[in-house]
């Protein structure tokens, strides 16, 4: 006999999700339980989701903002046919560390090809070299896919890019021009961040080797959670408007346009995205500087490898990274007229 | 989550290939499986994280000249670098090295992280023994094939 798992402040913060006013005694009838019990339940997961209540005297409770709470089924309904065959386990968390990692350890434990792993929040969400991914509750995309291949890590590192033509196209599609890469894979919106990937490998040198792909999507950051955030950064909210689709729609699109990535770079490798990720190319003709361990080197970009290198023509020739940090060097303000944004 | 979402969400995978669905929503989780018919489980929460590395941040003084010139003279195991990237030995600035030099290690233990192109490779040791040395400093970039540690 099946019944209810939903700890109680989750279903309260689902009640509130709409954004409206809820009376306590509402709230309370709902869930059959006292005023008092649903007072305590919402503020222990207003301080455990990170969000913020509003309550209004004599009236009730209110969020600051509605939500739209990630959901299985509306997820499962949004992926096409293609993608429903590709996914083997969907896996969806209010609250876990990071979704890569939640990955990491389920390859471990055998999970297949195919299992996707969604967070409304992570506590330790991560970015590039333990930065950490700023990742409040209910607003952003956390996103983590896993894939298998008979080849050793050292045949994989093209994914990086293809993953970001996959992402990049699926933001494109739904109406976000002036969406670029940055190598290898950072999603910048008018030089704003927007997102970014983070992959992780394991694996036998001969192969077989498993990889994880972790998406962080700004849909909706407000300032005071960013500001843990070291560069410029844009939410969908102000780069897509009216048209940012909602959360599940999105997270949906994504998780095909992912998955296909995943299978077709098993099968034909890079080549065939070099030209996509050279339609979004941020750094095209830019003199650039790329941060390699210790030293900075400058140069002039002059795109990438077939493998995905990235080539720099420096004052001691053509040099080609496979890692580092590359930044724009004197970026001129961008082209694209501020007032023409809304 | 109520019983008829619950059903919705067993209809769907019943439509679909997909196999299972897990939602984990605070102490609890419920997982949907389609393998033998559609069955249900609960279970507790308690994924056990691996224990973080205690070792104390230091810094390795190894001189480096990539290649094998470094083995001269040296017996042991070679870890080799998979691939081409940055040599990392801690999983981030400012924590503690995976491994120290002296440091016994067994089969599976993470010895260092090789990234390229924002692809993050854990290097696991695949021999027990000691690290005798480590070849490479921190955040350097290694070849294909260059020499990482040392384990006898």
């Amino acid at each position: 006999m099946m019944k209810p798992v939903e700890p109680t402040g989750l279903q309260l913060i689902r009640l509130l999700a709409d954004g409206d006013c809820h009376s306590g005694a509402a709230l309370a009838r709902g869930l059959r339980m006292t005023r008092a019990g649903v007072w305590k339940a919402l503020h222990k997961a207003v301080e455990d989701y990170g969000l913020a209540l509003e309550s209004i005297p004599g009236q009730g409770y209110r969020l600051n903002a509605p939500l739209e709470l990630l959901d299985p089924a509306l997820i499962l309904g949004y992926l096409s046919a293609a993608g429903a065959s590709r996914l083997a386990r969907l896996q969806v968390n209010d609250l876990i560390d990071s979704t890569n990692e939640r990955l990491m350890a389920a390859a471990i434990a055998r999970a297949p090809a195919g299992t996707v792993c969604l967070a409304e929040r992570q506590s330790a969400g991560r970015g590039r070299r333990g930065r950490v991914w700023v990742s409040p509750f209910g607003a952003n995309l956390y996103l983590s896919v896993l894939w298998r291949y008979p080849v050793g890590p050292a045949g994989l590192g093209g994914i990086s890019l293809a993953a970001g033509v996959a992402v990049a196209t699926v933001l494109q599609r739904l109406g976000l021009t002036d969406i670029a890469l940055k190598w290898p894979n950072d999603l910048l919106w008018r030089r704003r961040k927007l997102g970014g990937l983070l992959l992780e490998v394991a694996g036998e040198t001969q192969g077989p080797s498993h990889l994880v792909v972790g998406l962080g999507l700004n849909l909706r950051l407000d300032p005071d959670q960013a500001q843990g955030i070291d560069q410029p950064w844009v939410d969908l909210r102000e780069a897509l408007g009216q048209a940012a689709p909602g959360r599940n729609r999105l997270a949906a699109a994504l998780i095909d346009a992912l998955l296909e990535t995943l299978e077709r770079f098993g099968q034909v490798g890079l080549a065939p995205f070099l030209d996509e990720w050279t339609r979004f190319d941020l750094l095209r003709d830019q003199q650039v500087q790329l941060q390699l361990g210790e030293r900075l080197i400058v140069g002039d970009y002059a795109g990438i490898d077939p493998d995905g290198a990235l080539r720099l023509n420096t004052a001691d020739g053509l040099l080609r990274a496979h890692s580092g940090e590359v930044s724009l060097r004197l970026a001129p303000p961008p082209e694209a007229p501020r007032s023409a944004d809304e | 989550m109520d019983i008829r979402k619950v059903k919705k969400l067993i209809e769907l995978l019943e439509q679909s290939n997909v196999a299972e669905i897990e939602i984990h929503e605070g102490e609890e989780s419920v997982r949907i499986s389609r393998h033998g018919g559609a069955t249900s489980l609960f279970m507790p929460q308690a994924m056990a994280m691996p224990a973080a590395a205690a070792a104390p941040a230091a810094v390795a003084s190894t001189p480096v000249k990539p290649g094998d010139e470094v083995l001269d003279g040296l017996a042991g195991e070679v870890v080799r670098s998979p691939m081409v990237g940055t040599f990392y030995r801690a999983p981030a600035p400012g924590s503690g090295p995976f491994v120290e030099e002296g440091q016994k290690v067994k089969h599976g233990d993470t010895l260092c992280i090789i990234e390229a192109m924002k692809i993050l490779n854990q290097i696991e040791c695949e021999k027990a023994g000691t690290v005798r040395r480590i070849l490479v400093e921190n955040g350097q970039p290694v070849e294909y094939n260059q020499p990482l540690f040392i384990i006898e």
